[in-house]
């Protein structure tokens, strides 16, 4: 396994230099006056995430060399040991999920789209906020948030799900929620495409921005599956988590810009909106996709610390729980 | 480790947490964790197990219902984890624990060859190499594209059988499982067993039937209410557990 990691250290840190210079370059391109700090605050965002991955790594590779396995290690294992078994649970999902519908995957299609025409009718008619391009402005909110409310509800029952597995073989038992959230965040990569065709007939098209895509993809999958884990841990001990949840994800879209502008809010709630996470990733992807801003080195760093720590505490709850779960399932 | 061993296990013990006093509500619960009067029965199912088995060994389990044989088979297997104790294994397992382990009723027979094979962990090549000869050696030709939902609970038996044991493990453990399917299968499963047994492999098996036990293994631990009574020879062993029978 420390071999593993020491793979992870090197190939990881050159990924990071590479991803930060090809950022940093289109960001320069973008803001060559607007922030006369860029360089620096760029340059601290990467130094401090480049001397983080370094001590995890160097953590995880002593811990390694003693025997010891980490709840990062089984998440590695998943990915290296386990991906045959990944990707079979994944297509699982696929398979049962559309099995006997006549239109099978092209649900996945046309659901935002319709989703879309009735909440855009209703805030079109019924309430109205000044927002151009509505119905783009409202779908990209909604693929987002559909996204994170399905791998984390999935998540949440997906350990107690496999319960009749976890009982009979040893499996790593990360690999449940994220097969659940992979499988969410390929089903949200779908239903990009309505979501695109929306935004080209407001003849809102790509730009450079567009080339933050992936960072902001990388962002969100990392903070959902963080959040899924926690979940999933805490269900298995206490099954009113999933009750509690339902209702939180309403209160959760509600607390989210998805039909409404930002600043539609009264200052105080705006206020508030600052400890909404998914306010957060919402605002960058709309910034991407929407109004062709590069996001910002603070939004960068914002996302990126909140998508560590949430995953981070993620493995670690779910690394402290996990020999228990037989006990309770 | 020494290489000669293939399953080590050190003062393996597994307690379990029961919950003396029902608690009514969150409030009691936390008045009794101030008062520090929050108290668990401490189960015990397994206690401090230790034992060695040799590479190519046939190694029995007996004892009476409930003295925790089939958790000491998870423990070796890796699916609980010991409350105190060390386990050490060299070689791939095999468990035959229970079988068809995520099997998914929704899915085709041939989907779910391809799902189970791989919560064992064989690789999606060796899968398709082996295929035919897993579905021949089930005999389920005719039955490859319905949702194993609609299969009787014997047909599943047949293909989980297969699946677990097309390829040959270092170490195999078995549990009660002889006990599938027809007379017919059962004795294509006996022959299968044994064929692995002469190819070398590490077996470990938990039976009622003592006779079974006295057949195949080379040594037996006898287990009676989590605590090891007797390791040794088969012939010795099995004679001193039948001596329950008669009241000692």
């Amino acid at each position: 396994m420390d071999k593993v990691f020491k793979k992870i250290f090197v190939y990881g840190s050159g990924i990071i230099t590479a991803v930060f210079v090809l950022y940093y370059l289109i960001g320069r391109f973008n803001y060559p006056v607007v922030d006369n700090h860029y360089t620096i605050k760029a340059l601290c965002l990467f130094g401090a995430v480049l001397i983080l991955f370094a001590v995890f790594c160097l953590i995880q590779i002593k811990k390694a060399k003693k025997g010891v396995v980490t709840g990062f290690s089984e998440v590695v294992n998943v990915f290296v040991k386990y991906r045959f078994l990944l990707a079979q649970l994944i297509g699982k999902e696929f398979k049962v999920k559309y099995r006997r519908s006549y239109l099978g995957i092209a649900w996945s299609l046309v659901n935002p789209f319709l989703m879309m025409i009735i909440v855009s009718a209703v805030f079109s008619f019924v309430f109205r906020f000044n927002i151009e391009n509505f119905p783009a402005y409202l779908i990209l909110g909604q693929i987002m948030f559909n996204f994170f409310s399905e791998a984390t509800q999935f998540s949440l029952v997906s350990v107690l799900g496999s319960a009749q597995l976890i009982k009979k073989v040893y499996v790593p038992k990360y690999i449940f929620p994220i097969s659940k959230t992979l499988f969410s965040g390929l089903n949200f990569l779908i239903t990009f495409i309505p979501a695109l065709a929306v935004l080209f007939y407001y003849r809102i098209f790509p730009t450079v921005s567009f080339l933050y895509l992936p960072l902001f993809l990388l962002y969100l999958l990392m903070f959902t599956l963080g959040v899924g884990l926690i979940l999933a841990a805490a269900e298995v001990f206490l099954r009113d988590v999933q009750h509690l949840y339902g209702v939180l994800l309403l209160a959760l879209n509600y607390v989210t810009p998805i039909f409404y502008p930002a600043d539609s809010l009264s200052v105080p709630m705006q206020f508030v909106l600052n400890f909404n996470p998914l306010y957060h990733y919402l605002q960058y992807f709309r910034d991407v996709m929407f109004y062709h801003n590069c996001p910002t080195v603070e939004q960068n760093a914002i996302c990126l610390g909140l998508s560590i720590l949430v995953l981070g505490i993620g493995v670690g709850f779910f690394a402290k729980k996990q020999k228990k779960f037989i006990l309770y399932i | 480790m020494d290489q000669k061993y293939a399953i080590e296990v050190e003062n393996v013990s597994m307690h379990f947490n029961m919950s003396s006093e029902k608690i009514e509500s969150l409030k009691e619960y936390f008045l009794k964790l101030a008062k520090g009067k929050l108290f668990f029965k401490d189960f015990v199912a397994v206690s401090d197990v230790s034992l060695k088995i040799k590479k190519g060994e046939v190694f029995g389990i007996v004892g009476t219902n409930g003295s925790g044989k089939s958790t000491l088979l998870k423990i070796i297997s890796g699916i609980l984890t010991p409350t105190t104790g060390k386990v050490t294994i060299d070689g791939t397992i095999a468990p035959l624990i229970e079988l068809g382990a995520g099997f998914d009723g929704e899915l085709t027979a041939r989907e779910n060859v391809f799902l189970n094979g791989a919560v064992l962990g064989f690789e999606r090549q060796f899968l398709e190499d082996k295929f035919d000869e897993i579905i021949d050696f089930a005999e389920l030709h005719d039955f490859l594209d319905l949702p194993i939902k609609n299969y009787s609970s014997g047909m599943v038996a047949r293909i989980a059988f297969a699946i677990a044991t097309v390829v040959k493990p270092d170490i195999l453990i078995v549990d009660e499982i002889l006990a599938v399917g027809d007379f017919l299968f059962q004795e294509k499963c006996k022959k299968r067993i044994q064929s692995l047994m002469e190819g070398g492999t590490t077996v470990i098996m938990v039976s009622h039937s003592i006779e079974q036990i006295e057949q195949m293994c080379d040594r037996v631990l006898w287990i009676e209410k989590s605590i090891p009574k007797m390791i040794g020879p088969t012939m010795e062993v099995c004679a001193a557990y039948k001596g329950l029978a008669n009241g000692q």
